[in-house]
């Protein structure tokens, strides 16, 4: 966790340099008022003292961490089996269509999570499939996409 | 203010608004029972529901869930030891304990009728104060919008996680975020390289979901995705003499204590809750009896949790500085349907505002028949497998999110803020000042720009106005309060 936390200060204080560059190439003052580049530089030299504050914090201990990791590989590995199931849902749902997507999205998330009987993890699909259908296209109205199968 | 109570109830009756009113609570209600996800991520969730409706619709919904969630979370404390949503954590001390020993009826009970008092005298808190708090909120200009703007995110800053300097950190990193897109004044853009869904700003939608409903998730999967066993038999749902006789005293102060510790920026149901029980504690003639079972021990919590959302309201409706993260996202669900919330919004629309405070009688009704009778029903939803909820959730937050704009790139910036609050709560940093600062910054920096053309460009306008002075003094003393404490605890002799 310690190292965690020092990764983090880090890369927030990477992130002020960021800020506070982008935002010096917009005007900080103006005639009347402050400029647009005000807030963003400000905000970024606090974010990037307050990381060093954090930094300075963690190696004078004054930050209570756990001495057990908070990451746990098997843990992080359904975590990210997770997120590449939602980014292929999201890949496909324009190409393929509504319909099509969230049943395979529905279908391989419930899969890998339980790895229960195929034929309850399609019914279960289907069901919430339809269900979701129902209440964003028949019921909100609202446009999903049709991909090239037109449902 | 009865005739205007009357016209409120007249609108709220309506059948349209009789139905989501149900449909918020009733949802409100899983929400809070589902461990997992809280108030704050179903509401924002919910929010893309809402388009299509009039605004006075859609926020009785809303507002449906939030206090809905409040009665949802206590069942599962009482039954299966384990917090609905945070505002429930205390309940589970005392009520696990009741139902252990065969008083689960009377701890559920209780719990609903002490929710359903506090829910309803928290609202005549609201009636009672918002309007003249409205009318001397009339009187502010920019610079004393900016300074309670201020205020509202230190307050929630200082007392929300369990860091200052972590707090602090994503108060500013929101900060940032408000300022992606085109600047209304100038036309120009900042942050956004010509990506057009970034031109007009973070969607606070994407953002919110992201951080609060994606991020649960990830944590839900990390755990076993066995449904948690909880304790079956229920019997004798209304509490008896003696339990009426212990229990009323705590739901007033509990009430009393939730309701303006949450008008306060800041303090939400979850402070108020741990307010109410450790004063209860105090004050017991038999402290030592307090987590072994003890009525007084639900009856508090459970009445400042439903009294918190009452006060939660008067800063978000009359000021337009959100109470707490969930008041965040309304405020936010207001400004998406075109109503701004503060002072002005009794003068323009006090029909809205009214009907929305009759709802929240009948939303407190309803809730006491659905969650006294049907208790039964709603602790088998604890039964529903994680491997189920999680696609579920996730397919509901993903949908919804592209239907605000049609646009799925709102939806990747979902997924990308919901890595991101993942790893937020893995470290300790708060979500809450995140999305509060992301919704005020553009109405700050607008506050601040209409300060500075007033006084040409001299910053002491902040500290010659009055008002103005004391708002921005009570925001550098909540900064400094953890400071103070430190230091007084140093000085007190050992």
């Amino acid at each position: 966790m310690k190292k965690g936390l020092i990764t983090v200060s880090l890369i927030l204080m990477g992130l002020a340099l960021y800020g506070i560059i982008e935002s010096s190439r917009l005007e900080r003052t103006m005639k009347m008022g402050v400029g647009i580049g005000f807030l963003p530089f400000w905000m970024s030299v606090t974010i990037g003292a307050l990381a060093l504050v954090l930094l300075v914090n963690i190696f004078r201990g004054k930050i209570q961490v756990a001495d057990k990791p908070i990451f746990q590989k098997e843990r992080v590995s359904r975590v990210t089996t997770l997120v590449v199931l939602l980014c292929g849902y999201l890949l496909l749902i324009e190409g393929i269509g509504y319909v099509p997507s969230t049943f395979l999205f529905f279908s391989a998330t419930i899969f890998v999570l339980r790895r229960g009987r195929i034929v309850n993890t399609l019914l279960a699909s289907g069901g919430f499939t339809l269900l979701l259908y129902a209440i964003f296209r028949l019921w909100l109205k609202s446009p999903l996409p049709t991909g090239f199968l037109g449902i | 203010m009865i005739d205007t109570l009357l016209g409120g109830f007249a609108t709220a009756i309506s059948p349209l608004n009789l139905l989501f009113c149900f449909f918020g609570v009733t949802m409100g209600t899983i929400i809070g029972v589902l461990p997992g996800v809280g108030p704050v991520a179903g509401t924002a969730m919910l929010i893309p529901f809402t388009f299509g409706m009039n605004p006075t619709t859609a926020i009785i919904m809303l507002a449906g869930i939030y206090y809905g969630a409040m009665y949802g979370g206590s069942t599962t404390s009482i039954l299966v030891n384990l917090p609905g949503e945070s505002s429930s954590v205390m309940t589970c001390l005392d009520g696990y304990q009741m139902a252990r020993k065969g008083r689960a009826g009377a701890a559920l009970g209780i719990s609903a009728i002490g929710s359903f008092i506090a829910g309803t005298l928290s609202v005549v808190g609201l009636m009672v104060l918002a309007p003249p708090l409205a009318d001397f909120a009339i009187r502010f200009g920019p610079p004393e919008y900016f300074a309670l703007m201020t205020l509202g995110m230190t307050l929630v800053v200082s007392l929300v996680g369990e860091s200052l300097v972590k707090g602090l950190i994503a108060g500013a990193f929101g900060i940032f975020l408000g300022t992606i897109g085109m600047d209304p004044t100038s036309g120009i853009e900042r942050f956004s390289y010509g990506i057009p869904t970034l031109m007009d700003g973070l969607s606070f939608v994407s953002v919110s979901v992201g951080l609060f409903a994606l991020s649960e998730v990830f944590e839900m999967v990390e755990s076993s995705s066995q449904a948690p066993s909880y304790i079956e038999k229920i019997s004798n749902l209304l509490p008896n003499w003696q339990d009426w006789k212990d229990s009323i005293f705590p739901i007033l102060r509990g009430t009393a204590i939730g309701f303006f510790a949450s008008v306060m920026p800041g303090a939400g149901a979850t402070v108020s809750s741990m307010l109410a029980y450790a004063t209860e504690k105090k004050i017991s003639k038999h402290p030592e009896k307090f987590g072994t079972g003890v009525i007084e021990g639900v009856a508090a919590p459970e009445s400042a949790n439903n009294a918190a959302t009452g006060g939660a309201m008067i800063p978000l409706l009359t000021l337009g500085v959100p109470g707490s993260g969930t008041a965040a996202i309304l405020m936010g669900a207001l400004l998406v349907h075109g109503m701004r919330p503060g002072p002005l919004l009794f003068e323009k629309h006090p029909d809205f505002f009214w009907a929305v405070v009759a709802s929240m009688y009948i939303g407190n009704g309803m809730l006491l028949v659905l969650n006294l009778p049907f208790v039964g029903v709603w602790a088998r939803l604890l039964k529903i497998p994680h491997a189920l909820l999680i696609p579920f959730i996730l397919a509901v937050s993903s949908v919804g999110v592209f239907t605000v704009n049609n646009n799925l790139a709102e939806v990747w910036i979902m997924l990308l803020f919901g890595i991101i609050g993942y790893f937020m709560k893995k470290f300790g940093f708060p979500h809450a000042p995140v999305v509060l600062a992301l919704i005020l910054t553009p109405l700050m920096e607008n506050a601040l720009q209409q300060s500075l053309q007033m006084s040409h460009q001299d910053f002491t306008i902040f500290f010659t106005r009055p008002i103005s002075l004391a708002l921005l003094l009570l925001a550098l003393i909540s900064l400094c309060s953890p400071l103070v404490r430190f230091l007084w605890a140093k000085a007190k002799p050992s």
